[in-house]
């Protein structure tokens, strides 16, 4: 079967502009850190705890807060940009992990990490490997995003000294719709 | 046309195949975070000398007062108040000595009151300690405020004006006198 040779052009021009967006990028989901979560400075006799909830609130046992200042929750930002400048809606479901978190210990302190919560809707105390559901409906700019604060516990022993605590926050976040 | 059929579902799976993987490249990510705290030393206060007023001699039916200078240890008497202590003797009137232990190189602050009660121990008769002052050692000048230096410590004295009136009895007197240091 032989097509005649205008209309094969025109269906390989269409094919053409149908497939190639106008800003033809890779869509790329990504995870921002804007914020830390801070715990501030405070001193701890024998050991105690602190605690900061998505909101900023702080609660504490067992130490002596020096100021309470540069204390709040991380913040991080969830964000699929789809590539180009396309205006189909979509809607995105993504799934975000926090992995454990690592035990601090260097000199005479020993530090823990604990008590996620996120404020993020249907969410509040998350554990460690719980898979939290972030739903970005009707996306119809190239990037869309959702922002959450990550609030924590850390519980420090002290035996001897003090130092800069600080924990690393593993986040990993998988695209899992984006009808 | 049995052949375009096989080859048009060869590229509809090879299109499926395409679409479906969950962790297609751009589909997931990942980011590090970080929690911190500042731990620091407790801040502890321990009394090495106490504030003396050594032993004192009052003319009889007059008063006096004993003013101690922290900073410089120096005694000085006024009214019919005079010293009774011999030279080199362990009871010549001394500031108090504390010495404070936390961080090294942060500041803290020091809460005194500004006068206290010295109470004879055993009739309870009360003599003022007034003007009571502080001198750190690491940072002669600010009063109620100091450094901690190396190894984390400062020490700080503190003196004041035991005013004795007529009448008082003889005896020996203690008044309590409280120090709070805290992180500035």
């Amino acid at each position: 079967m032989k097509l005649p040779g205008r209309i094969a052009a025109a269906c390989a021009l269409a094919l053409g502009v149908w497939s190639v967006p106008a800003a033809g990028d890779k869509p790329q989901l990504s995870v921002i850190n804007g914020q830390g979560l801070r715990f501030g400075t405070f001193a701890v006799p024998t050991s105690g705890y602190r605690e900061i909830s998505p909101s900023g609130g702080v609660t504490s046992g067992g130490i002596f807060a020096l100021d309470q200042s540069g204390v709040g929750p991380a913040q991080f930002v969830v964000q699929y940009d789809r590539g180009n400048n396309g205006r189909r809606r979509m809607d995105l479901v993504i799934e975000l992990v926090f992995a454990a978190p690592a035990t601090f210990a260097q000199g005479g302190l020993t530090a823990r990490l604990s008590r996620y919560q996120i404020d993020l809707q249907g969410y509040g105390m998350v554990q460690p490997g719980q898979v939290i559901r972030v739903e970005i409906p009707n996306c119809v700019q190239r990037v869309c995003s959702r922002s959450f604060n990550l609030g924590g516990r850390i519980d420090v022993d002290r035996t001897f000294g003090g130092g800069l605590v600080e924990i690393p926050i593993f986040v990993d976040a998988v695209l899992v719709s984006s009808n | 046309m049995p052949s375009l059929s096989r080859a048009i579902k060869a590229l509809g799976l090879a299109a499926a195949g395409l679409a479906s993987p969950a962790l297609a490249e751009g589909n997931s990510a990942s980011v590090t975070g970080m929690a911190h705290a500042s731990v620091v030393e407790p801040l502890t206060v321990r009394q090495i000398d106490p504030l003396q007023f050594g032993t004192l001699a009052v003319r009889q039916g007059q008063s006096g007062a004993i003013k101690v200078d922290p900073a410089t240890g120096a005694v000085s008497y006024s009214g019919a108040l005079g010293n009774a202590c011999p030279s080199s003797s362990v009871c010549a009137a001394s500031p108090a000595l504390f010495l404070v232990s936390g961080e090294e190189g942060r500041t803290y602050r020091i809460e005194a009151p500004s006068s206290v009660i010295a109470f004879h121990t055993n009739t309870g008769t009360g003599l003022p300690v007034a003007d009571i002052a502080v001198a750190v050692e690491n940072a002669a000048g600010e009063a109620m405020r100091g450094v901690l230096g190396e190894m984390g410590q400062d020490r700080f004295r503190v003196g004041g004006t035991l005013q004795v009136v007529a009448g008082s009895p003889v005896g020996t007197y203690r008044a309590d006198l409280q120090m709070v240091v805290f992180y500035d």
